[in-house]
């Protein structure tokens, strides 16, 4: 099994240029929840040109479909990419989630204004706000969500009034 | 219900929350809080894995 590395992943996407915003249990670790995640969730721009640099970006890390059973003809290229839209796979840097829109089908685009940009390892990415992260996590509604939800929520208020 | 200044505060949804860590993890930079998150992950699953290879093994004993 691959180990997780996000930092890894992070430095591969920027360096191939992919447009995407951190979301998920990465984004809210960066906040400074102490929940674990085992995957790296990106919503990511749907242009043509984004789509080419993310199968550029993924592809020497091996993506596979994770769950799938091994040995299936998949083929990951930007036809592939093009056809669907939401995909998990596991990687040669660990697990990542591809999504192009989010609860309230909110696009790449649409997001970005939600976002706040940080650098971390060398790169430059947006990573979605505390804020419209807890808002996600209530559209969600899945029970692993509505777990992380007080905790995100708890946070939020410590941010603001922090113990002294 | 919740006692934001205690060392567990309890969420809306009745489960623990551990306000020392997130305080802790407040001190960090960010890229120190992804480091953190993956040394955690890669932990269990180094655990898991080594878990699944036991197992394994003592099934074909």
């Amino acid at each position: 099994m691959a180990g997780f590395a996000p930092d890894k992943l992070l430095q591969q996407l920027c360096q191939y240029h992919v447009d995407f915003i951190v979301i998920g249990g990465v984004a809210a670790g960066i906040y400074g929840l102490d929940r674990q995640t085992f995957d790296l969730d990106v919503l990511y721009r749907r242009s043509p040109e984004n789509i080419a640099n993310l199968v550029a970006a993924l592809t020497p890390l091996e993506p596979y479909l994770r769950g799938a059973p091994p040995g299936l003809p998949f083929q990951f290229d930007v036809e592939t990419v093009k056809r669907g839209l939401n995909f998990t796979f596991t990687t040669t840097m660990g697990d990542i989630d591809i999504l192009s829109d989010v609860p309230g089908n909110l696009s790449y685009d649409e997001m970005l204004g939600k976002s706040i940009e940080l650098s971390a390892f060398g790169c430059n990415f947006p990573c979605i706000s505390l804020e419209h992260l807890i808002l996600l996590k209530k559209s969600a509604g899945r029970q692993k969500d509505l777990l992380v939800l007080s905790e995100l929520e708890a946070l939020y208020t410590e941010q603001r009034n922090p113990a002294e | 219900m919740s006692e934001s200044r205690s060392r567990k505060t309890i969420g809306h949804n009745g489960h623990e929350i551990d306000m020392d860590a997130i305080r802790a993890n407040l001190k960090l930079t960010p890229e120190q809080r992804i480091l953190k998150l993956k040394a955690n992950a890669n932990f269990i699953l180094n655990l898991r894995t080594a878990m699944a290879s036991a197992k394994s093994s003592g099934k074909h004993r």
